[in-house]
């Protein structure tokens, strides 16, 4: 046995352990019993929270058409997390290279003349009833359960993961953040590296590793930051799949984040009052439903609304992290842990970029934001997270 | 889990703490610490006002004729969000511009407008940023794209027919997004008549106004507070496109008060057409100066004014000036090569500028009760008399005076016939004896006693009368106080004048000139005899406007009350709820024995009896002086007149013609002071053109009275709160913008009681709010009716 299934000197553990190894079964296979409801509470609160934000965003121009379909994407996001949470973890490492696979050949698709361009980014893919799809979304699902894998496997007998382990890593994360990178993403490829970061820190990999890739984190944002400078020869290569000249584009994101700069300092510490915000009735802050929903919540609510929000994300990570110190084994810590970078540098740079402090790279608030690809991956996720909480040895 | 795993996941859990604290931080100064800056910032972006102008208060005569009103025109406009965009032409967008297209054309028929025009009016300016930031104008031509913001009607026409302004509405489907709304215009329905006192409007320049009209000049630069009203205004948010997405605030315009004048139209039409007509003949009549540069030619009379003051309260029945023009001409603006731009670029006799209060003349002999005045109080008493010899050498002058007309009596005269023959020689000689003693004063270290610039500063010279006008003058009552700062200030100007002009041969124009700027430069500041004579016969420095002279004879014959004269007689807020009666106001009292004026007073009644008026009332004459001035006798017995002429001379110009008067002389209602510029003498020109006014007023013959009993009314018109105007004691119903409206072509009839007219109308009271008044309080509710 490793230290993993070693019970730990806490009073719920030692609890636990003089209870019938029946019971302790029984109790198992009742996940409610275990979920995470905290968790559960702050997801579902955020999204419910997040649909007001998008009906205020979008019923000037759309009536409730915005609000109908981030009811249905939440309701179809429950029901894939109770999926992802049900189904034991441990299985789910068998199916781990089918999700990698999949979710390859989905941001190849993208490439291919299937792919399809939205605000600028060729990431989505049209599916016949009019659907969209954006495999980067459940890429980042893929990569987290893939690295769990190969992270995970070998600690049943090890300490610590080898370098070939990290290489391994690493090599299986190149696949799709080149893809990604092609699309251009650089917002879905930060969130990679933050990830594998993550997970290669918490997994305990070597430290040179660790500090190798925290260099690289900090020159990519850096590359981010000054796209504009660093790459005139190189955007030449990547505007190719661009349909907008960069120029146009950075324009554009700079009136992006004056505006929603403005509504959210205009929120005050009370907000307007839900749907009484000028700029998000007046639709002044371009895709205010999407990426930039935090601008609503900060306009419309105020410090004490958009801090709330802040607050319920907060929790979410709080879980998280929490899910990933009381793991029952390797892999599930992995997960946890990969999901809670994912996330924690996800919300941090779409709400530092509504707030002008992050530059405008696509991405939205997690079950806040307007999105079904996006809502799908998180559920997916947040089902990850109660699977492994539901079985650790908390 | 290893102890690195779990250190690594604590500084994972720090790490996003950190970042959420980051997050939280810059929340807290968006919103907290800069919030203010926002949400001004949001507002200045989103919040848009759209100004509704408020119909602008009317301008009553002293009988409630409209000589400023509002007619309502229409206009045509175009809401950008509403009518048809123009879109790119390509095959998808080739309905929809076809749509436009349609629709263009249909209102360029109706409106008779170029399709092109209605099409780049319809369209929003489009501006490009150059590298250095700058916004240059894309597509269109500047003023004919809409520059205006997208939420703000765009006019496309205005002063519409009120034919296509129905067509327009009846058929509303046909023209989407086209209104026709009804928009007050300033009218001035009797055209130039009063044109000086009532001023024009112009669109003022001050952001703050937002392009509102305001006054210019005349009352409507005096009262433009009153008549302005509030502008109403609506404030509403709009999106990101420009749409409007919500009101937050509207207001409706609060429209100006209406000012009653004392002036009478009846009165004023008299004065104008007796101004006119004289200046008119005036032309057509010799220079009677015997030895002036211009003996022989034609009267050049190109201006001219004059003014009719109520002698005891100093309300201003009629005021003009010659040339005039119509103040709504300025409306529209005045563009350079227009005829109107006379207006504005004629130096020499600039039809804006009001000569009645504006204009700085020397009053010559009319000034003369001034100096009588003030030689009686001076030692030279009522019962002694005087000598007039046809000529005065004063002091060592190589020249000698001498008096106009050859007058000049051998033996010694009475002050009264002093007046009425205007014997300048005695004031001559007073003057002479004036200065002897004020020189005899200052040598024994005293003030000199000046005593016609006292008595002058007394009747009101030398100061603004503090009329309800803007730009009055104050003149000049010359003193050696005056002359020695006035002489400082020129004396730069003199002294290098002295070194510049050629000093010409012996006795030519040139070497008289340079004699002149010489002793200018070098003794300018010393007060001469000469000085002190011209002063005594309001010449030389003496300058003074005909209103002024006005007041003055007001006070000579009311018993001695300097009055403020007024133009406006009362304000009456919109339906006729608050009025407000402007007083006459006192300004000071003469302090002369009554006797001195009464006797001036009865003097000057025979100078149109029998002195240097008497051809212009027609008063039968052995002398041939009467031959260009022929008229017939005046009715004395019916009418008593008294007057004094003047007769001024100008440096390189034809003398000034004046009359003061006033009548009846038992007790003296107004008085008439006529100015006519190079008219020759006071008889020639401005007495005939008073006596005219006199007989206009009083009806004096055939003529019809102006004025009912030769009296103005005591009480002002009344408005009725649907704005209805009923004449003072309610004899007569005044329709607002009454058929006298100039838009006829005929011409405004004055003195017969207005019509009602057909053309649209916003009556300034009519958007106030109903209010119950108590209309039996007001005097024309007993015997008027109300519309």
């Amino acid at each position: 046995m490793t230290e993993w299934s070693t019970p730990r000197a806490s009073p719920v553990s030692l609890r636990r352990t003089h209870e019938p190894l029946r019971s302790r079964a029984f109790a198992r296979n009742s996940p409610l019993r275990r979920l995470d409801w905290v968790l559960a509470f702050s997801v579902v609160t955020l999204s419910l929270l997040g649909g007001l934000l998008v009906w205020s965003a979008t019923r000037t121009s759309n009536q409730d058409g915005f609000l109908k379909r981030h009811l249905l994407n939440l309701a179809i996001g429950l029901l894939l997390a109770s999926m992802s949470a049900l189904v034991d973890y441990r299985m789910l490492r068998a199916y781990a290279p089918v999700v990698y696979v999949v979710s390859c050949l989905g941001l190849i698709a993208v490439l291919s003349p299937l792919g399809d361009t939205v605000r600028g980014q060729h990431s989505w893919i049209t599916l016949p009833a009019g659907f969209q799809i954006q495999p980067s979304e459940f890429a980042k699902v893929a990569l987290v359960v893939g690295m769990a894998m190969i992270l995970g496997e070998k600690r049943d007998n090890e300490a610590d993961p080898r370098d070939v382990d990290v290489v391994l890593v690493l090599v299986l994360a190149a696949v799709p953040m080149g893809l990604i990178m092609m699309q251009p993403d650089f917002g879905t490829t930060m969130v990679f590296v933050f990830t594998i970061l993550g997970v290669l820190a918490v997994s305990g990999a070597p430290t040179r590793w660790v500090a190798g890739l925290v260099i690289l984190g900090v020159l990519g944002g850096w590359g981010i930051l000054h796209f504009d400078l660093l790459a005139e020869y190189q955007r030449e290569r990547l505007t190719t799949f661009a349909t907008r000249p960069d120029k146009a584009r950075l324009q554009d994101s700079a009136y992006n984040v004056d505006q929603s700069v403005t509504a959210i300092g205009s929120g005050g510490m009370w907000g307007t009052g839900l749907f009484n915000g000028v700029a998000t009735r007046g639709e002044y802050v371009p895709e205010q439903q999407t990426d930039f929903v935090f601008s609503a919540a900060g306009e419309e609510l105020g410090f004490v609304g958009s801090g709330l929000i802040l607050f319920l994300l907060m929790v979410l990570m709080y879980r998280g992290l929490r899910i990933a110190a009381n793991a029952g084994d390797a892999f599930g810590m992995i997960v946890a842990a990969g999901v809670s970078s994912w996330f924690a540098f996800q919300i941090f740079v779409n709400v530092g970029m509504t707030m002008g402090i992050m530059p405008v790279t696509g991405l939205p608030l997690p079950f806040v934001s307007y999105g079904g690809s996006s809502m799908f991956a998180n559920m997916l996720a947040i089902g990850l997270l109660q699977n492994v909480h539901m079985r650790s040895n908390d | 889990m290893s102890d690195r795993s779990r250190l690594r996941l604590f500084v994972l859990q720090l790490l996003v703490l950190a970042l959420f604290v980051t997050l939280l931080s810059r929340l807290w100064f968006l919103q907290i610490m800069a919030g203010e800056t926002f949400v001004a910032k949001q507002e200045f972006t989103a919040r848009q006002t759209v100004q509704t102008a408020a119909a602008r208060g009317r301008i009553l005569d002293a009988q409630g004729r409209q000589l400023g009103s509002n007619l309502a025109t229409y206009v045509i406009s175009a809401q950008y969000f509403e009518f048809p965009r123009a879109l790119p032409d390509n095959a998808r967008n080739k309905k929809k511009n076809a749509v436009r297209a349609k629709v263009i054309k249909a209102l360029s028929g109706l409106l008779q407008m170029d399709e092109t025009q209605i099409s780049d009016l319809t369209t929003l300016c489009e501006y490009t940023k150059d590298s250095a930031g700058r916004s240059t104008l894309k597509a269109g031509k500047k003023g004919v794209c809409w520059n205006g913001q997208p939420y703000q009607p765009i006019p496309i026409k205005r002063d519409v027919p009120e034919r296509q302004a129905f067509l327009i509405e009846e058929y509303a489907e046909e023209f989407p997004g086209v209104n026709a709304t009804l928009e007050p215009v300033r009218s001035y329905p009797y055209g130039e008549l009063a044109a000086h006192v009532l001023g024009y409007i112009q669109p003022s320049g001050d952001a703050a106004d937002a392009g509102q009209l305001v006054g210019r000049t005349g009352v409507e630069l005096q009262y433009d507070k009153v008549l302005r009203g509030t502008t109403g205004g609506r404030e509403f948010e709009t999106n990101r496109a420009g749409v409007e997405t919500r009101e937050v605030s509207s207001t409706d315009p609060v429209p100006g008060s209406d000012l009653v004048l004392s002036i009478d139209l009846s009165v004023q039409k008299v004065v104008e057409d007796a101004l006119a007509s004289h200046i008119q003949r005036a032309r057509t009549i010799t220079d009677p100066c015997q030895d002036c540069d211009t003996a022989g030619q034609l009267l050049k009379a190109p201006a001219g004014a004059a003014v009719v003051l109520e002698a005891k309260t100093g309300r201003v029945a009629a005021m003009a000036s010659y040339p005039t023009y119509d103040p709504s001409k300025f409306l529209k603006g005045i563009k350079k090569g227009s005829p109107d731009h006379v207006y504005l670029t004629d130096e020499k006799l600039v039809p804006t500028f009001s000569r009645a209060h504006q204009g700085r003349y020397a009053p010559g002999s009319t000034f003369k009760h001034v100096s009588t005045a003030a030689a009686v109080l001076d030692g030279h008493p009522l019962d002694r008399v005087y000598n007039c010899p046809g000529e005065w050498r004063i002091g060592n002058d190589p020249k000698p005076k001498h008096n106009y007309e050859g007058i000049g009596a051998d033996g010694p005269i009475t002050w009264k016939q002093t007046l009425v023959d205007s014997c300048d020689t005695v004031y001559y000689q007073i003057a002479e004896d004036d200065w002897t003693k004020d020189n005899n004063l200052l040598k024994d270290k005293q003030p000199a006693k000046e005593s016609v610039q006292q008595m002058a500063t007394r009747f009101g010279f030398g100061a603004k009368t503090g009329i309800d006008l803007p730009s009055e003058v104050s003149g000049v009552v010359p003193t050696r106080q005056w002359l020695r700062e006035e002489s400082a200030r020129q004396r730069p100007t003199n002294c290098r004048l002295e070194k510049e002009l050629p000093q010409g041969a012996d006795g030519s124009a040139e070497r008289r000139r340079w004699e002149l700027v010489k002793d200018l430069c070098r003794n300018g500041s010393q007060w001469r005899p000469g000085d002190q004579a011209n002063a005594a016969v309001g010449q030389g420095y003496v300058l003074a406007s005909p209103l002024q002279l006005a007041v003055s004879y007001a006070a000579l014959v009311n018993g001695g009350n300097v009055m403020v004269p007024k133009i406006a007689k009362g304000i009456i807020a919109p339906g006729g709820t608050k009025v407000d009666v402007i007083e006459p106001e006192l300004r000071s009292k003469l302090d002369v024995d009554k006797k001195v004026l009464d006797y001036i007073k009865d003097a000057l009644a025979a100078v149109p009896k029998e002195g240097t008026a008497k051809c212009a009332f027609g008063v039968p004459t052995a002398t041939t002086d009467c031959k260009q001035i022929n008229y017939a006798p005046f009715p004395f017995d019916e009418l008593d007149i008294g007057g004094k002429t003047g007769t001024a001379e100008v440096l390189k110009k034809q003398d000034t013609s004046w009359f003061a008067s006033f009548g009846p002389v038992s007790d003296p209602r107004y008085v008439v002071v006529v100015m006519i510029e190079e008219g020759g003498t006071g008889g020639t020109a401005a007495a005939p053109a008073a006596r005219e006014i006199w007989e206009g007023i009083y009806g004096v013959g055939e003529k019809r009275p102006a004025l009912e009993n030769g009296a103005l009314p005591t009480s002002l018109p009344v408005v009725a709160p649907d704005g209805t105007i009923l004449a003072p004691g309610g004899k007569v119903t005044i329709r607002p913008s009454a058929g006298t409206s100039p838009s006829a072509g005929t011409g405004p009839s004055v003195g017969s009681s207005p019509s009602a007219g057909t053309s649209p109308s916003v009556p300034a009271g009519s958007s106030a709010p109903a209010v119950s008044l108590s209309l039996a309080d007001l005097p024309s509710r007993r015997t008027g009716r109300v519309m």
